[in-house]
């Protein structure tokens, strides 16, 4: 799966949900949204090989 | 299977957002229903708006004041009340420009009259001047007294009725936990309201104090609201972030955290106020005239 984060992106092999993902990535749930292929998705969505994530990260304030 | 472990809407659509605190899957349209239905509903429990109000809006143009601005310019088609944005400049270098201008599009977009307003004008210097200045004040609270000071003076002198801030349940936790740790229970009790009456201090309204801050984020993605996500570089220093921290921690382990802690605040908040309520007198600044509980208010007193 393609994984973009911070603007970056990398190809990474990954099995499990969103959550897990997130939790790999050392990132809480309650500061990030998840788009998988180009669309949001919820975190018990299970990865899938050819995904492409974007992990957005809730700026705080405003 | 449960709808839960396939990940999708009441409706049978596919999930967009799950709301742990819920342990619900919403497609984006019900997501978007279920989010003005929670704003509607915040807005009307605490009569936050009459008819007829003007209301000045704390916009800065990041996610929680652009949402709550287009959130209010869509309840006046169904409630008359008059809309003015208010976006102050503090003068962060490199942040507070990039915000200026969505805060102008959304304006624009809306047919929103925007007044801005600078810490340079209201004290002759820049946030980052005032921060150089002094060492001993963490830049935070010191730009926190100088913003309500300065949206406070500019709604009053727009003849707002109230003034609406884009507060989110994550910022009232946050509040909530910062007064008990640091054990102000007199603040929290003024923290919706103050304590007495005074002509000078206009009324504030957080209309998405009950709706979590990364719903806000969702909301403005599904509505490609222009928001620009960019953090201020102060924020690593206040010890809200810490405690932001530890919020988010123990929603993530037990969700609906965040909904408990303001809720648990709404419901002693009377019994707060009945006792800080005695002695609790607003008096004006003897520098600058503009409310105080003290002789000289915290801005005079952090400007000299």
């Amino acid at each position: 799966m393609e994984l973009v984060l911070d603007d970056e992106s990398r190809e990474m092999e990954f099995s499990g949900t969103l959550a897990e993902l997130l939790k790999e990535l050392k990132i809480m749930r309650e500061e990030a949204v998840v788009r998988v292929n180009g669309r949001l998705a919820p975190e018990t969505r299970k990865v899938k090989p050819r995904d492409r994530i974007e992990v957005i990260r809730v700026v705080f304030g405003g | 299977m449960s709808r839960m472990e396939k990940g999708r809407c009441h409706c049978g659509a596919e999930g967009a957002v799950f709301l742990a605190y819920s342990c619900k899957h919403l497609c984006e349209s019900h997501f978007i229903r279920m989010f003005d239905k929670r704003f509607r509903k915040t807005v009307r429990m605490n009569s936050m708006l009459r008819r007829k109000e003007r209301v000045a809006v704390g916009l800065s143009g990041g996610k929680d004041s652009t949402v709550l601005l287009h959130s209010l310019a869509e309840l006046q088609k169904d409630l008359p009340f008059e809309l003015v944005a208010i976006t102050i400049d503090e003068g962060i270098e490199g942040y507070r420009a990039r915000t200026m201008k969505p805060a102008k599009i959304a304006c624009e977009n809306l047919g929103i009259e925007q007044h801005i307003f600078s810490f340079r004008e209201l004290c002759g210097k820049t946030l980052d001047e005032l921060v150089k200045k002094s060492k001993d004040n963490i830049p935070c609270s010191q730009c926190g007294v100088f913003r309500r000071y300065a949206l406070n003076k500019a709604a009053r002198e727009l003849k707002a009725d109230k003034l609406a801030l884009g507060h989110n349940l994550d910022d009232m936790a946050q509040t909530v936990l910062m007064n008990i740790m640091r054990c102000e229970p007199s603040r929290l009790a003024r923290l919706n309201e103050p304590l007495t009456k005074n002509s000078k201090l206009v009324p504030r309204i957080r209309p998405l104090m009950m709706t979590p801050e990364r719903e806000i984020a969702i909301y403005a993605m599904m509505k490609g609201m222009p928001i620009e996500r960019v953090e201020c570089p102060y924020a690593r220093f206040a010890f809200r972030g810490q405690v932001r921290k530890m919020l988010n921690e123990s929603e993530e382990r037990y969700p609906g955290t965040k909904f408990k802690v303001v809720g648990s605040f709404l419901e002693i908040e009377d019994a707060l106020r009945s006792k800080y309520a005695k002695g609790a007198a607003i008096a004006e600044c003897t520098s600058c005239g503009e409310p105080s509980s003290r002789d000289v208010c915290m801005f005079c007193k952090l400007k000299s």
